[in-house]
C-alpha cells in the first residue's frame, strides 16, 4: 500500500508565546483507500492536525514538520509548497468537511451555484452539462428534491441537509482523500445515523482514503479501519480499530475506551429487531 | 412487565411536586410546539425527556420553569396550578425548582467570583442571610459537588468545563430545591468527564430526594441516570414508562429508530 497522506514530525505552534507546541511530534500515514479515525477531547489537537495537513492554518499559528500528500503529479510537501500548489491539491487531492455546515457554505449564494463552482473549475463543466452535474451532485448525497434545493438559500434547508450539500461540495472536485472533522456532532442521532452512512458509502464507491476526527469513540470505530488516539497534542497510541477496542496498550486510551464502553453497555445490548420475546 | 419493587411503589405513592398536565403550547399564533402532554415529577426520581431538534423540549422545560403560560392545560406545582401573577407562590415555586443549562461558559457569569454565582440564588430569593452563613453555605455546596472550598475566590475562566457544571449544579443546589430541570447538562462535555458529572446527579438524587427532569437527545445519558423516560416527537409524547422496559421493548417506532440511531461499540 502506498501512503497518500503522510505527516511525519507535525508541530504547531503558536507564534509569540512560549511553552510546549499545542500539537507535537505528530506522525501517521494514510494509504490509498483507507478510513483513518482520530479520536481525542477538546484540545487534543485533533482539529489543528486536520488544519494543518489542509494548510489553513492562519498566523499565530504555524505547522512545522512534513505533510505529504501524493497527487496525480507527484507528492506535494504541504507545508512550505507554493500557493499555485496548493490550489492543485485543495479540492482535488483532499476534500473537508467540518463540523459546523454554516461555516464554509456562503449564505448569500444560492446552493446549486456554490456547487457549480468547483464543477466547472475542476471538472470543466459548462452550461446543460453543469447544471445536470450540480443536480446528480445533490442527487448522490441523498438529497431529495436536488432541483429546490439548488434554488435554496443555506438558511431554507435543515442542519441534516445542510450537511449533505456540504459533502456533495467536499466530493465535487473529486478529491482522493477526504478529510471530516466532526462532521455529525451538530446533528441529531437520527440524522447523524444517515450522513455516516453517506459518508462510508461515498467513500466505498469511490474508494476514496478518509480522515474522520471526532471525540465520540463508537462512532470512529464504525467507520475507521485505523484509529490514532489524540491528547494534549501528542499521538498516545495508533492501532487497527478491533484491536485498540478490545486491547489498548495505553492507560489513557484504556480509560477512553471503559468510559464509552461504561456508557455503551446502558444500552440494551442485542439489536432491536431481535429485541421482541 | 414486572411488579413493582417496594421503592418504586413508595416512589409512586410520593406527592407530586411538579407536573405538566395535558399541556399544549404555541408560541404567538404559529403552530401548536407541545401537543397534549403530562408529565410528573416526585421527589428522589429521575425523568428522562428525550427527542430531537425541534421535537419541543426546550418549550417544555420553558412551561415548567413558569417562564411561559401553557395555551392550554396547566403546569402544577404542589398540587396547584401555577399562577405566574403570584407572586408569593412563585417565590416558593422558584426556590423549589432549580435549572442547570447545558452550557456552563455561558451559563456562568464571566464577572463573578464563583462563590457569588453559587450564592446568588440564595440572595435573590431572600434566603440564607448574613454574609458569613452564606459563605459557609457556599463551602458546603461546592463541597458537595466535589469541588475545593477555595474555588469560591475564582472566576470561572480558572475551571474545565466539567468543573464549571458541577458549579452549576453548586449554584442550583443552594435554595434547597426539590426539583431540578436539567436541559442537556453532559452534552457539551468530553466522554470522560461525562460520566462523572452524571454519578453527581445520580449521588445527589438519591442523598437529597430531589426529583430530576433530564432533558437529552442522549438515549444513554438517559439510560444512566433516569428511571422514568418520556420520549417527545414533534410536540407529543409518543412513548413514556420504565426506562428499562422502553429500550428493551420500545413500543413506538420513532423510539425504535431513535435507539438503532445510536452508534454502538462493536
Amino acid at each position: 500500500m502506498t501512503a497518500l497522506l503522510s505527516v511525519d514530525s507535525l508541530g504547531v505552534h503558536l507564534d509569540g508565546v512560549a511553552g510546549a507546541p499545542l500539537v507535537d511530534d505528530v506522525s501517521f500515514e494514510v494509504a490509498e483507500g483507507e478510513r483513518l479515525g482520530v479520536i481525542g477531547e477538546s484540545g487534543s489537537g485533533k482539529s489543528l492536525t486536520a488544519l494543518a495537513v489542509l494548510r489553513l492554518l492562519a498566523h499565530p499559528l504555524r505547522a512545522t514538520g512534513s505533510i505529504r500528500l501524493a497527487t496525480g503529479e507527484g507528492d506535494v510537501e504541504v507545508i512550505g509548497a507554493r500557493q499555485r500548489r496548493l490550489d492543485g491539491v485543495r479540492g482535488s487531492t483532499v476534500g473537508a468537511v467540518f463540523q459546523e455546515p454554516l461555516a464554509s457554505l456562503d449564505p448569500l449564494m444560492r446552493i446549486g451555484a456554490q456547487l457549480a463552482w468547483p464543477l466547472r473549475r475542476h471538472r470543466g463543466l459548462r452550461g446543460d452539462a453543469l447544471r445536470r452535474a450540480v443536480l446528480d451532485a445533490l442527487a448522490e448525497v441523498q438529497l431529495a428534491a436536488p432541483e429546490r434545493i439548488a434554488r435554496s438559500f443555506i438558511h431554507e434547508v435543515s442542519g441534516g441537509q445542510r450537511q449533505r450539500v456540504a459533502i456533495a461540495l467536499a466530493l465535487a472536485a473529486q478529491p482522493r482523500l477526504l478529510i471530516a472533522d466532526e462532521p455529525t456532532t451538530a446533528l441529531d442521532v437520527t440524522v447523524q445515523a444517515g450522513v455516516l452512512e453517506l459518508i462510508q458509502s461515498s467513500v466505498a464507491e469511490r474508494g476514496m482514503s478518509l480522515v474522520f476526527i471526532s471525540h465520540d469513540l463508537p462512532v470512529v470505530a464504525g467507520i475507521a479501519d485505523r484509529v490514532v488516539v489524540m491528547r494534549a497534542g501528542r499521538v498516545v497510541e495508533t492501532g487497527e480499530t478491533r484491536q485498540l477496542l478490545s486491547a489498548p496498550r495505553e492507560g489513557y486510551t484504556r480509560t477512553l475506551v471503559a468510559a464509552s464502553r461504561a456508557l455503551d453497555d446502558l444500552l440494551p445490548a442485542a439489536p432491536l429487531d431481535g429485541g421482541r420475546v | 412487565m414486572t411488579a413493582a419493587t417496594p421503592g418504586e411503589a413508595q416512589a409512586n405513592a410520593a406527592p407530586v411536586v411538579l407536573a405538566a398536565d395535558r399541556v399544549s403550547f404555541s408560541y404567538g399564533r404559529g403552530a401548536e410546539v407541545l401537543h397534549d402532554v403530562s408529565l410528573a415529577l416526585v421527589p428522589g426520581e429521575s425523568v428522562g425527556l428525550v427527542g430531537e431538534s425541534g421535537a419541543g423540549k426546550t418549550s417544555l422545560l420553558r412551561l415548567l420553569l413558569g417562564l411561559g403560560a401553557p395555551t392550554s392545560g396547566e403546569i402544577r406545582f404542589e398540587g396547584h396550578a401555577l399562577d405566574r401573577r403570584d407572586t408569593r407562590s412563585m417565590l416558593a415555586f422558584r426556590r423549589a425548582v432549580q435549572p442547570v443549562y447545558q452550557d456552563p461558559f455561558s451559563s456562568l457569569d464571566p464577572r463573578m467570583r464563583v462563590g457569588d454565582s453559587v450564592a446568588e440564588p440564595l440572595r435573590s430569593l431572600g434566603i440564607a442571610g448574613g454574609r458569613t452563613e452564606r459563605a459557609a453555605r457556599v463551602t458546603e455546596l461546592l463541597e458537595s459537588v466535589g469541588l475545593p472550598a477555595d474555588a469560591a475566590e475564582r472566576y470561572p475562566d480558572a475551571f474545565s468545563g466539567g468543573q464549571r457544571q458541577r458549579i452549576a449544579i453548586a449554584r442550583a443546589l443552594a435554595p434547597e430545591p426539590r426539583v431540578i430541570l436539567a436541559d442537556e447538562p453532559v452534552s457539551a462535555l468530553d466522554t470522560s468527564v461525562r460520566m462523572q458529572v452524571i454519578e453527581l446527579f445520580q449521588r445527589l438524587a438519591r442523598e437529597r430526594g430531589i426529583g430530576l427532569l433530564l432533558v437529552s437527545h442522549d438515549l444513554t445519558i438517559v439510560a444512566a441516570l433516569c428511571r422514568r423516560i418520556a420520549v417527545l416527537e414533534g410536540g407529543i409524547i409518543v412513548e413514556q414508562g420504565e426506562t428499562r422496559s422502553v429500550l428493551t421493548e420500545p413500543r413506538h417506532p420513532y423510539t425504535r429508530r431513535l435507539l438503532d440511531s445510536v452508534p454502538r461499540l462493536p
